[in-house]
């Protein structure tokens, strides 16, 4: 009873789906809308959570004003932030882009302040003693060590962005992958929900073997 | 040469102070080793030197009439490679063009000099602990430095390998002529290398007796454990207490 395919539809069934969404336009475009958001949002949460949370882990007044807000932050439901900036903002693309930016900056700021605290500071001695440029010493000194946590920042912040971006559609936009499952939901339409969810899932990985693990594979090279 | 003057050295404002009162020169070329038991300060002296610290009274003066400040080169008492650089980077580095061909030829040869016979496209971390102060010690010569500031460079290394590690510090200071402090706790190793010996007392860190070592190099094992038990019976000296 749990295989009829009115609520598991066949492989096959799927594909020919992804396909006819595919030849119609209406997937490319979705996806495009909600890829876009994607980025956008990312981009401006990773510029503004990595100096945040580098500044608090140097600055002691600075971590003990934001930590508690930022702890609060964390926890708020996604879905509260999101209500909040479509009624405050209006159903634009800049509320569902800010509340997609406001659920991810708190968990970058915790990462890049554990990042900014395991600097070694004997390392950063060789550069004062030697001379070295500020310029090199950022970039040969400095940011390989907090390589793997902003590795670990984009990781579990693209992997948070994706699915806050998908109920922010859901809620508040009128194209996107989100918005368009919200109405195969409404149908009950179970292929077109799944033909979304896998395209979906190989842009993904797509972008995980292809940018993601080529960056890692690239900055831990010396790692044995 | 160079002059050191430190009056006080704390590490928090009125806090106790660390080194009080240090007084002394270093003539060009000379090879100076400091003694003193652990805890002394000796590697905070050393990071003022070299400029790695700077909160501190009193100066320390590195240049010969206005001919400006002198080059620094450094080990410290861990190697400090950078692991995400392979050996080559590590010593282009410290140079003012790591990636131009004339600082890579000049490396290569630093290290082919310190003896490092394995691929200098390796990381650090395939190397054993005294392959990776060879290589600290080819950054430390890459700058062409005018004094070499060494803290403990031999320590935790096995007897042949530190006793190999010596002598070719002493090739290169021969070749090169530059001045070298040397800071060490042990007596042997400051007796067998240097020109003239600070005995260190504990915190606050003061000069309680200097040593000249006018034993001909290169110097034999026996004269070195002769001078070594003369100097210990002086009590205290090695544990930074005037008897």
């Amino acid at each position: 009873m749990y295989c009829q395919p009115e609520l598991l539809p066949s492989p096959t069934e799927i594909a020919a789906r992804v396909w006819l969404e595919g030849i119609s336009g209406s997937l490319l475009a979705n996806l495009q809308a909600t890829m876009q958001r994607v980025g956008l949002s990312f981009l401006f949460a990773m510029l503004l959570g990595v100096p945040l949370g580098l500044w608090m882990a140097y600055s002691r007044r600075a971590d003990l004003l934001l930590d508690g807000i930022n702890t609060i932050f964390m926890n708020i439901p996604a879905l509260v932030v999101i209500i909040l900036c479509f009624l405050w903002l209006g159903l634009n693309e800049m509320a569902a882009v800010a509340a997609v930016v406001i659920n991810k900056i708190p968990v970058i700021v915790v990462t890049m302040r554990e990042g900014g605290k395991a600097i070694d500071f004997k390392l950063m001695a060789v550069a004062k003693a030697f001379n070295i440029s500020r310029r090199r010493t950022l970039i040969d000194v400095y940011f390989p060590q907090l390589y793997p946590y902003l590795l670990a920042a984009t990781r579990a912040g693209l992997a948070l962005v994706w699915k806050i971006v998908l109920v922010a559609e859901l809620i508040g936009c009128s194209d996107g992958v989100g918005f368009q499952l919200g109405i195969y939901f409404q149908y009950f339409d179970i292929p077109g929900i799944l033909a979304y969810t896998f395209a979906f899932v190989g842009i993904v990985l797509i972008l995980e073997a292809g940018f993601i693990r080529r960056w890692e594979n690239s900055v831990m090279r010396w790692r044995p | 040469m160079m002059q050191v003057h430190i009056a006080n050295k704390s590490y928090c404002k009125g806090g106790t102070s660390v080194i009080q009162d240090l007084d002394f020169d270093v003539k060009a070329g000379e090879f100076l080793a400091i003694v003193g038991p652990s805890g002394a300060g000796k590697s905070t002296l050393l990071n003022l030197i070299a400029g790695v610290d700077t909160k501190f009274d009193g100066h320390i003066t590195t240049s010969i009439g206005g001919t400006g400040p002198q080059n620094l080169g450094i080990m410290f008492q861990e190697p400090r490679l950078m692991p995400w650089l392979t050996l080559l980077e590590n010593v282009c580095l410290v140079s003012d063009s790591p990636k131009s061909t004339l600082a890579i030829a000049k490396a290569t040869a630093l290290l082919e000099t310190v003896g490092i016979t394995a691929s200098s496209a390796q990381y650090p971390g395939q190397l054993s602990g005294g392959m990776q102060r060879r290589v600290a010690l080819a950054r430390a010569l890459m700058s062409e430095p005018d004094i070499l500031l060494l803290d403990e460079p031999l320590v935790s290394l096995d007897q042949p390998a530190a006793m190999e590690l010596r002598q070719l510090l002493l090739k290169v200071w021969r070749e090169h002529k530059f001045t070298i402090v040397y800071v060490t706790h042990q007596l042997d190793e400051a007796i067998t290398m240097a020109d003239r010996i600070l005995f260190l007392s504990t915190s606050p860190t003061k000069i309680i007796r200097e040593e000249y070592i006018n034993l001909p190099r290169p110097r034999q094992s026996q004269d070195v454990d002769a001078l070594r038990l003369n100097l210990c019976e002086r009590v205290g000296l090695l544990s930074g207490r005037l008897a």
